[in-house]
């Protein structure tokens, strides 16, 4: 190092020092303590990603509240999770792809009626019997109209 | 290169101790390191009011991350590193205010009323290492103010900086040069 270099370092050398002879170091100290929270100060990494935590917990409990309505509304298991309430009913037991016989309440009027099993991707189980999606597509003059003669040709029924 | 200063083990505990919540051991790292924080960022903002501000920020920002660290044992090289951004932040932020009012803070200063502390603002030397430090490029001074630390090595010096040892020795060559030529007066 040349003796230029050398005074220049020891020049800034001594402004540092002579600035720093009645610093207050105490202070400094409690300022730092008295912005840092009290317990549990030192934050985890997750910390720092609370916001965008907080905007994911959302989304996928939104996404989770809609899956489960629509679940609960239209998928696959509703009306067997309800058996003797619900609308539709298989009559007689089959899991052949082609027809099955179901019955429609009320039970005191029961209808009968040829409809189309056609195979659902995932079969369900459920009391021991799987259940397919069911989708009407015909029918065979039932017994008896079910209710004020409505056609029972277009009701989608999932057992 | 590890910190292997006497206090290591103790900066350790401290870190752990830290990051589980304990306020006292983070005070006792800021007790551990303020010289040298302070010191570092006065040797970049040549003021030290400006650099117990950043300092304290510094400290801050360290204390928010702390989980981030993944070596503890590397504290002492990682607070520094947030201090010398810290000061590097502000000069540039002063040297925005600069541009856009200089007019404005001059009248301001001029009529600031000398206090305790303003007097000894009013030390020549100081005011002109001031100005001078700020004449550098960023890294200069953090280059320069790194490597007025005693206890820095040049590796860690170019570690903190983020660049190779041979750019700090250049940084810290063209800043004692410019330095040299803007402390003229002072040097004899």
């Amino acid at each position: 190092m040349s003796k230029n270099d050398r005074d220049i370092d020891i020049l800034l050398r001594q402004n540092a020092e002579r600035q720093l002879v009645d610093f207050d170091w105490e202070g400094l100290r409690r300022d730092i303590g008295r912005r840092i929270p009290g317990t549990g100060a030192a934050s985890r990494p997750w910390n720092q990603y609370r916001k965008w935590t907080a905007v994911a917990a959302t989304i996928a409990g939104t996404a989770g509240v809609l899956i489960l309505a629509t679940l609960s509304t239209t998928g696959p298991g509703r009306i067997a999770s309800t058996p003797g309430e619900a609308k539709v009913a298989m009559a007689e037991a089959s899991h052949v792809i082609g027809t099955a016989q179901v019955s429609f309440p009320p039970a005191e009027k029961p209808a009968r009626c040829k409809v189309e099993i056609l195979a659902s991707d995932k079969p369900r189980s459920r009391d021991r019997a799987r259940a397919s999606w069911c989708i009407i597509t015909a029918h065979e003059p039932s017994r008896e109209r079910h209710g004020d003669g409505g056609d029972v040709s277009d009701v989608l029924a999932l057992f | 290169m590890k910190d292997t200063g006497p206090e290591q083990e103790e900066v350790l505990r401290l870190v752990w101790a830290s990051r589980a919540g304990d306020k006292a051991a983070f005070d006792r790292l800021v007790l551990l390191h303020q010289r040298q924080a302070v010191g570092l960022a006065l040797g970049i903002l040549g003021n030290r009011d400006d650099a117990a501000e950043v300092v304290q920020e510094a400290f801050l920002k360290a204390h928010v991350s702390l989980g981030h660290l993944s070596q503890p044992e590397r504290f002492r090289f990682w607070l520094l590193k947030i201090v010398a951004n810290e000061a590097v932040s502000r000069r540039r932020a002063a040297r925005r205010r600069q541009v856009i009012a200089r007019l404005f803070l001059a009248a301001q200063a001029q009529r600031q009323s000398p206090g305790p502390q303003e007097k000894e603002n009013a030390d020549e030397l100081q005011k002109a290492v001031e100005r001078a430090m700020r004449q550098l490029t960023d890294k200069e001074a953090r280059a320069i103010a790194l490597f007025g630390l005693d206890d820095l090595a040049q590796d860690e010096v170019a570690r903190i900086m983020g660049c190779s040892a041979g750019a700090v020795r250049w940084h810290v060559h063209r800043a004692r040069k410019k330095l040299r030529v803007l402390l003229k007066e002072h040097l004899e």
